[in-house]
C-alpha cells in the first residue's frame, strides 16, 4: 500500500517507520483517542449508552457526507470533521431530551436516527461533484483510515481530548453519581439533566475524534470493549477509567504497528485485537472465579 | 422540637402526564414518630415520595418538610430507595457510595474532604458495616446493601428517614433487624417507611395511613385503621392478621359494631 513500506511482516523494521512522519502521526492519533475512549468509554459503559454512542456515530457519517455535499457546491472552507462534529453533537441533544424519551421508546429513535444518518451520508456522498471535491472512500469513512491523519487534525484531537480531561477531573464524582442514581444526584443538588447532556455532547466530541482513527463502524469497539473488558477486573469507577486508557492505548499501538507490518486495514486489526482480548479477559475471569469458588472433593 | 411538623402535606394531587395518580392526599407526621404508609402497587405511594422529594410537581396542594418546600425542605429527609433498582456490574465500592450522602455538604467542589469520609465512616458504624467500607456494593447480601443505603441516607445528617420498600427482598431475619436499627433512630428522628407489604407493618410503628390513590388515615396506633378503610385501599378482602402469631399486624378493632 506504500512505497515505504514492503508489508512483507517484518517486526524488525517497525523501529526504522518509527521515523517516518505519517507512522508517528498515525500511532499520536491512536494514543489521542485511546486516551479520550479510556475515560468517555468508561461513562458510555457503565451508563449503558453504548448504542447512543453507535446512533451519534451514524449521524456523524451523514455530517461527513453532508461537508462534501457542501464542499462540491463552493463552500469549500466545510470541512468533514466540522460537518461530523455539527450532526454528533445534534443527535446527543436528540437522544438526549427527555421529552422525546418520554415519548417514544429509546431504542426505535436511536435506530432511526442511526439509519436515516446513514442513508444521507451514502445518499449525499453520492451527489458530490467528483471533479470539484476529493472524496474519502466509504471505507475510508466506515473503517477508518489513519494514514491520512494531518498535523491540523491531531491538534484538534489533543484539543477535544484536553476538554473532556478537565470536564472529567472537575465532575467526576457527580457523573458517578449520576450514572448509579440519578434520583438521588437529583435530590442532593447535581443538575442531572445538563450533567447528561454535558456527557452526551462530550460521548459525541469522541466520537468524532475516533472516526479519524477507526471508523465510523468501529468506533463502538473503541469505545466499549477497552471499558468492558476493565469492568471485569475493578470495583471502583475511577481505576475503570485509568484501567481502559491503558488498555486502549496498549491494544491501538500493538493494533496500528501489527497492521503496519503485515500491512493490514489499522482500524480492522485494532478492533480484531480488541475482541480477542476481550474473550481471553471473560475466560480468565471465568476460570478464576471457578478456580476461586469451587472446592476439591465437592461435586 | 417533640411538636414541630416533620411533614404536612394539604390538598395534594399529583400524577405523571396530565395523570392524576393521587388525589387530595392530607397528611401530618409530627417529629419523632415512626410513621407506615402501607397500600398496593399503583397506589401511589412512589407518586408520593417523588412530589415529598420534589422530583415531580404537585398539580395542586402543598408539601411542607419542616415548614419548607420540598426542594428546598428535602435537605432534611435522609432518602433510601429501593435498592434492586441498581446495576450489578456498576463499579463502585461502599465508601463511595455512601459518600454520595455527602454531596450536599461538597457543592460543587471536586473532591470530599477529610470531615466527609469521617462523616462515612460514622454512618457505617451506625448500620454496622463499617468492615464493609473497601467492598464492591454487588458483593453484599440484600440485608447488607439496604444497611449500606441507609448509612448513605444517614450521612446527609437528616432530620427524617424517608424509606421506599426497605424490606423487600431482604429474609425475615434480615427485616426484624432492620426494623431494630430503625427503632434506634427513630430515637433521634421522624421514620417514614413505605411498602406494599402489610404484613410488615409490626409494633414498630407509631402511626399508620393507608393509600390508594387517596389516603386513609389511621392515627396514631393504627388504631383508625379497619377492616373496611384497608378494603377500600386495596379494593380486596384483606386480613389483618399476618403471618402468623408474633406479628400481628394492627392493634385489635371491633367487628360489626
Amino acid at each position: 500500500m506504500n512505497m515505504e513500506i514492503d508489508g512483507s511482516g517484518n517486526m524488525l523494521n517497525i523501529i526504522g517507520y518509527l521515523d517516518v512522519p505519517f507512522v508517528q502521526r498515525m500511532l499520536i492519533a491512536g494514543m489521542l483517542a485511546a486516551l479520550a475512549c479510556g475515560v468517555m468509554g468508561t461513562l458510555v459503559v457503565v451508563r449503558r449508552n453504548v448504542f447512543i454512542a453507535g446512533g451519534i456515530s451514524h449521524t456523524a457519517f451523514g455530517g461527513i457526507g453532508l461537508a462534501y455535499y457542501l464542499q462540491g457546491l463552493g463552500l469549500t472552507w466545510f470541512d468533514p470533521m466540522l460537518g461530523a462534529i455539527l450532526s454528533a453533537i445534534g443527535a446527543a441533544f436528540l437522544l438526549g431530551s427527555e421529552s422525546i424519551k418520554k415519548r417514544y421508546r429509546e431504542d426505535s429513535t436511536i435506530g432511526a436516527i442511526w439509519v436515516v444518518g446513514m442513508a444521507a451520508g451514502v445518499l449525499l456522498i453520492n451527489l458530490v461533484d467528483r471533479n470539484k471535491v476529493q472524496v474519502l472512500s466509504f471505507e475510508a469513512i466506515l473503517f477508518g483510515n489513519i494514514l491520512l491523519t494531518s498535523v491540523r487534525d491531531l491538534m484538534i484531537m489533543a484539543g477535544v481530548t484536553g476538554i473532556i480531561y478537565g470536564i472529567v477531573i472537575f465532575k467526576f464524582k457527580d457523573m458517578e453519581m449520576t450514572a448509579f442514581d440519578p434520583e438521588f444526584a437529583r435530590i442532593s443538588g447535581v443538575r442531572v439533566t445538563a450533567l447528561n447532556l454535558v456527557m452526551l455532547v462530550m460521548t459525541a466530541l469522541t466520537v468524532v475524534i475516533l472516526i479519524k482513527v477507526v471508523g465510523v463502524v468501529l468506533v463502538l469497539a473503541m469505545l466499549t470493549i477497552p471499558a468492558a473488558i476493565s469492568n471485569l477486573f475493578t470495583k471502583r469507577l475511577s481505576r475503570m477509567m485509568v484501567l481502559s486508557t491503558i488498555m486502549g492505548v496498549m491494544l491501538t499501538a500493538a493494533g496500528t504497528i501489527t497492521s503496519i507490518a503485515y500491512d493490514t486495514p489499522p482500524g480492522a486489526t485494532i478492533v480484531m485485537l480488541m475482541g480477542a482480548c476481550f474473550i481471553a479477559a471473560l475466560l480468565g475471569k471465568w476460570i478464576y472465579i471457578r478456580a476461586r469458588f469451587s472446592f476439591p472433593g465437592k461435586a | 422540637m417533640k411538636d414541630e411538623l416533620a411533614l404536612e402535606i394539604r390538598n395534594l394531587s399529583a400524577g405523571y402526564e396530565g395523570e392524576v395518580v393521587i388525589e387530595n392526599v392530607d397528611l401530618v407526621i409530627r417529629h419523632g414518630e415512626f410513621f407506615g404508609l402501607i397500600g398496593p402497587n399503583g397506589g401511589g405511594k412512589s407518586t408520593l415520595l417523588k412530589t415529598i422529594l420534589g422530583l415531580i410537581p404537585p398539580y395542586s396542594g402543598t408539601v411542607r418538610i419542616y415548614g419548607e418546600g420540598p426542594v428546598n425542605g428535602r435537605k432534611y429527609i435522609g432518602y433510601v430507595p429501593q435498592y434492586a433498582q441498581f446495576d450489578r456490574d456498576f463499579p463502585i465500592t461502599v465508601k463511595h457510595v455512601v459518600l454520595m450522602g455527602r454531596r450536599r455538604f461538597k457543592g460543587n467542589r471536586p473532591f470530599y474532604s477529610r470531615k466527609d469520609l469521617e462523616a462515612v465512616r460514622d454512618s457505617l458504624e451506625k448500620v454496622n458495616m463499617l468492615d464493609h467500607i473497601d467492598d464492591h456494593i454487588a458483593a453484599l447480601s440484600g440485608g447488607q446493601k439496604q444497611r449500606v443505603f441507609i448509612a448513605r441516607a444517614l450521612s446527609t445528617e437528616p432530620r427524617m428517614m424517608l424509606l421506599d420498600e426497605p424490606t423487600a427482598s431482604v429474609d425475615a431475619r434480615m427485616e426484624e433487624s432492620i426494623y431494630k436499627l430503625l427503632t434506634e433512630l427513630n430515637d433521634d428522628m421522624t421514620i417514614v417507611l413505605v411498602t406494599h407489604d402489610i404484613g410488615i407493618i409490626s409494633s414498630h410503628v407509631s402511626s399508620l395511613a393507608c393509600m390508594n390513590r387517596h389516603l386513609f388515615d389511621g392515627g396514631t396506633d393504627g388504631s383508625l385503621i379497619n377492616q373496611e378503610m384497608l378494603e377500600e385501599a386495596y379494593q380486596c378482602p384483606v386480613e389483618l392478621i399476618a403471618h402468623g402469631v408474633p406479628h400481628r399486624v394492627l392493634p385489635p378493632h371491633e367487628h360489626g359494631n
